[in-house]
Order: C-alpha cells, then sequence, then structure tokens
C-alpha cells in the first residue's frame, strides 16, 4: 500500500527495496524469533516496538536472536505498517509477483494473512555482523493530492470539477486494499454514472451513482463501470493509504507531463534512500 | 491492438488490458516517454491491424438454476415479466460471446444475453458472491471465479471452475471464446463437480 516505507524497511535491513515484507494494518501483534538469528526493521509510522518487553525504535534495524519476543503495536501517525527481514521471506512468486492478493487467496504465503501459530519463512537464518542502520522518518506531509484528470472528466459538468478540486474530502472507515471511500462534497454527472467498463489502475477515483468518491488502492479490480474523474499520482497513493478516517483529502490537478516529473523525483527519492543506507541500488524500473 | 502490442517490440509496456472499447496500456515512463509510447502504437495502426475475430474455443456449461438460491431468478422473473421457466430457457438458449476477462482473475464477461432479460444493476452491490455464481446484469453476463462482490443477479451455479490456481493456464476462458448454458439439476452439477474445465469443451466441428 506504501511502496516508499516497504522500501524503506528493505533498506534498512540490506534488501533489495522490492524484496518481499510483512504488512500490517494498525498493528502486527507479537513475534517469536525462531531462527537462530535475524536482522528485522518496522517501518511506515511510529508503531509502538518492544523486545522481550523493552521499547525499540522504527524506522531502526534490529538483530534479534533466537527465542527473543518483538512485539509491534500501534502508530498514531500510519495505517499500514512494514517488518522487513534481512534476506527476505522463503515466498514463491505467482504470476511474477510475491505479493498476497487475499480477496482472491492468491500468491504470497498460502494466499492468506499469516495466523497466530504460523512459521515466516526466512532465507536466511542468521543476521549480518553489519552495523544496525536507522533513518530519520519524515513525517507524512499534509499536501494536497496530485490528480491527473480524467479519462472520463467530461461526465462532470464545469461546476462539479471545480468543486472536486476545491473540495476537502475525509477519509472514511470504508477502507481496505482495494478501495478507499471518502466523505464529503457530492459530485453531479453530467452523462449518468454509468460507463461501458473499461480499464482501471490503482490511484483512479471512480464516482458512483452516490456522487462521493472511491479511490481504488492496490488491490484494484481490473476494470470498472463508474466514471473516472482523475487518477492520482503514484507518488502520493502511498500517503494517501496511510491516512486514517477522519483525515482530510484534497485533490490538485496536474498535468501528464507533470505527473512524469513527479514520478521521476518519487523514484529517485527512493534510490537516494537506499543508496544513503547502503543497500543494492534501485531498479528505477518495475516497481513490485 | 493488444495482439499487435504483444507481437511488438515496443518497450516499456508492462501490461496491457482490453475491455469492451478501450485498451488500458500500463507503461513505464523511465523507458518510454508518453509521445514516443502513441508514435510507436501510431505505427501499429498504420501498418494495419487486420482486426478479426479470433475463432474461439467453444463451451457448453452446465447450470444448475435456482441454485445456491431461487431468490434472484424470481426477481428476475418478476421484473422482466417471464416465468421462472422462461428466464431459464431464454438465458440457456442464447449463445454468449466472451468479451474480455477481468475484473477478478478469470472472470469472462460475456455479450449476448437476450433483450428480454436486460435489467439495471441493483442499486448496492452484495458482498460474498460465491465461484460459479452465473449471474446477469445490464446487457452482459459473466461467472463468478472468487469470491466477490456484485450488483448483479444470480440465476444459477456451475460446477465448472474458470480460475484454478494450480493449472497450467488458471484462467479458463479467453477472449473471443462462445459460450452455451446447458440447465442441469442440482444432483447432476455436484457429479460434474471437480472435472477440468477441458471436459465442457464442445467438440471440433
Amino acid at each position: 500500500m506504501d511502496r516508499m516505507s516497504l522500501a524503506i524497511a528493505n533498506a534498512l535491513v540490506g534488501n533489495r527495496p522490492t524484496e518481499a515484507a510483512l504488512e500490517f494494518a494498525h498493528a502486527a501483534g507479537e513475534w517469536q524469533i525462531d531462527a537462530p538469528g535475524c536482522r528485522v526493521a518496522v517501518s511506515g509510522g511510529s508503531f509502538a516496538i518492544t523486545v522481550d518487553g523493552v521499547a525499540r525504535a522504527p524506522f531502526s534495524s534490529m538483530t534479534l536472536t533466537r527465542g527473543q519476543r518483538l512485539h509491534i503495536g500501534g502508530a498514531s501517525n500510519a495505517v499500514w505498517g512494514y517488518l522487513a527481514v534481512a534476506g527476505g521471506l522463503n515466498i514463491t512468486p505467482q504470476f511474477g509477483s510475491r505479493s498476497t492478493h487475499v480477496r482472491t487467496g492468491i500468491g504470497g504465503w498460502n494466499g492468506r494473512a499469516f495466523q497466530p501459530g504460523d512459521a515466516v519463512p526466512l532465507r536466511a537464518e542468521l543476521a549480518s555482523g553489519d552495523p544496525e542502520r536507522a533513518i530519520d522518518a519524515s513525517p507524512h506531509q499534509d499536501a494536497p493530492y496530485c490528480v491527473v484528470m480524467g479519462p472520463q472528466d467530461d461526465y462532470f459538468d464545469d461546476a462539479s470539477i471545480g468543486a472536486f478540486l476545491a473540495a476537502t474530502y475525509r477519509v472514511t472507515h470504508q477502507m481496505d486494499r482495494m478501495a478507499y471511500r471518502l466523505d464529503g462534497c457530492i459530485l453531479k454527472h453530467a452523462k449518468g454514472y454509468n460507463i461501458i467498463t473499461d480499464g482501471v489502475v490503482p490511484g483512479c477515483i471512480q464516482v458512483p451513482g452516490s456522487g462521493i468518491p472511491i479511490v481504488l488502492m492496490r488491490d484494484a479490480p481490473t476494470v470498472g463501470g463508474y466514471p473516472k474523474i482523475g487518477v492520482i499520482v503514484e507518488a502520493d497513493l502511498g500517503r494517501l493509504a496511510q491516512q486514517r478516517p477522519g483525515a482530510s483529502v484534497r485533490f490538485q490537478a496536474v498535468s501528464h507531463v507533470e505527473a512524469q516529473v513527479i514520478r521521476q523525483r518519487f523514484l529517485a527519492r527512493m534510490q537516494i534512500i537506499a543508496e544513503d543506507l547502503g543497500s543494492p541500488r534501485l531498479p528505477l524500473s518495475r516497481p513490485g | 491492438l493488444d495482439r499487435a502490442i504483444a507481437a511488438s517490440n515496443i518497450p516499456g509496456i508492462i501490461e496491457t488490458a482490453p475491455s469492451f472499447r478501450s485498451l488500458l496500456i500500463i507503461y513505464e515512463p523511465e523507458t518510454i516517454a508518453a509521445d514516443a509510447l502513441v508514435d510507436e502504437l501510431g505505427k501499429l495502426i498504420a501498418q494495419g491491424l487486420r482486426a478479426r475475430i479470433v475463432a474461439g474455443r467453444s463451451w457448453t456449461v452446465p447450470v444448475a438454476y435456482g441454485s445456491p438460491t431461487d431468490a434472484d431468478l424470481l426477481e428476475v422473473s418478476a421484473a422482466t415479466g417471464l416465468s421462472r421457466e422462461e428466464v431459464v430457457a431464454v438465458h440457456s438458449s442464447a449463445e454468449y460471446q466472451v468479451y474480455f476477462v477481468g475484473f477478478v482473475p478469470g472472470l469472462p464477461v460475456l455479450g449476448g444475453l437476450p433483450p428480454t432479460l436486460h435489467l439495471p444493476r441493483r442499486p448496492d452491490p452484495r458482498p460474498g458472491i460465491q465461484a460459479g455464481c452465473v449471474m446477469i446484469g445490464g446487457m452482459q453476463g459473466l461467472i463468478v471465479p472468487v469470491t466477490m462482490p456484485s450488483g448483479w443477479y444470480i440465476l444459477g451455479q456451475t460446477p465448472l471452475r474458470c480460475y484454478s490456481a494450480s493449472a497450467d493456464d488458471p484462467f479458463l476462458f479467453r477472449p473471443g471464446d462462445r459460450i452455451r448454458f446447458r440447465a442441469v439439476t442440482a444432483r447432476e452439477a455436484d457429479e460434474l463437480s471437480g472435472l477440468p474445465g477441458e471436459e465442457f469443451l464442445d467438440p471440433e466441428p
């Protein structure tokens, strides 16, 4: 859900940015180390972490040994957290991905979330003796979310487009990996709300009959039948994913060209973080 | 165009998603800029796409109508003015074409629904529609591959599975395939369950 945070957790333990890590929502509970030793790091937000009851910091790597207990509680400033393990997780890719699509039970580890009693398969059973790494977590900025308008912005009249760009929406409790439903200004359709079903991507802002936007997230379907007023740029989607119910959301229109510049800046920033922490270089292409 | 792209060497294209009247192209702007990609696509189109209806395969899909629930079938009957039996007869007499596969993995979106069965979608989608449900909505039909939400109407259930993670090709249907539905009893459906999808291919003419 938040690729930058995934890249940071991986960089902290010396992994490639796209290595598989555990994603959790709100809290991750307690994990017992069964390997002789392993190095882990948590990113995403200010998650309350303890090891054997002693407080530890997120955004820092830590080396743990067999029998130790890592507890990951909540964060006040995030939804999604990432637990990366040096060496990565031993997960067989499916359709070219080690991600889990929980809704359909595809991919990842048996197609489902880890449950109490499960063992997480690691690739490396021992931690290296390299120095520990840490990074200053920059707080999520309260900036508008950049949107490339369309492809069905012609389904809305000028007043509704203006209202969409001027309004403050709120994140609601109806949020999951597939979509975030917002609450706020009701948009009027100029040509009805049924389009001929066409392709969608994560970031698409669908406006169904209710007139209230739904943002498609990482587990978006491949097609949809509601008009899409715009698409949130990739660089801003992870930041939106981290907003808790009640958080305010504003949109700002950008051109295709501006969107490409934003994307380049986003990938460059990911690369700088990885390099600063001494992890292998990011491939500039094909995240995920 | 989708096939022409697949056969081309245009760099930077990650994925394409065809649908009724559009083709979504997901690409990496780091590898190919948008205007360069548009140029490349223009060249492909200029070469002549020879759009052809692919000779798809023909399937006969067994359906236990009224299963797992009769409620939707009765609702469709009431909304269309057809009897329950007529709804089944109309739905199972038509030939459908798979226009595209998507929404969730392996879901065939079917054209060819007879106009007497065209109905608006439900105002609100219902969650938890089970794999195997044979549904109609608007002017279209579909078969549910995995549990999903849907605002369409359930006419019946097929033992056929259109998504199977362990199969060589996990997706049973392909765009261009043709489907007919055959009414079977719930007992027959039970007996047919677990058979490989290929069992339901029509013999080659």
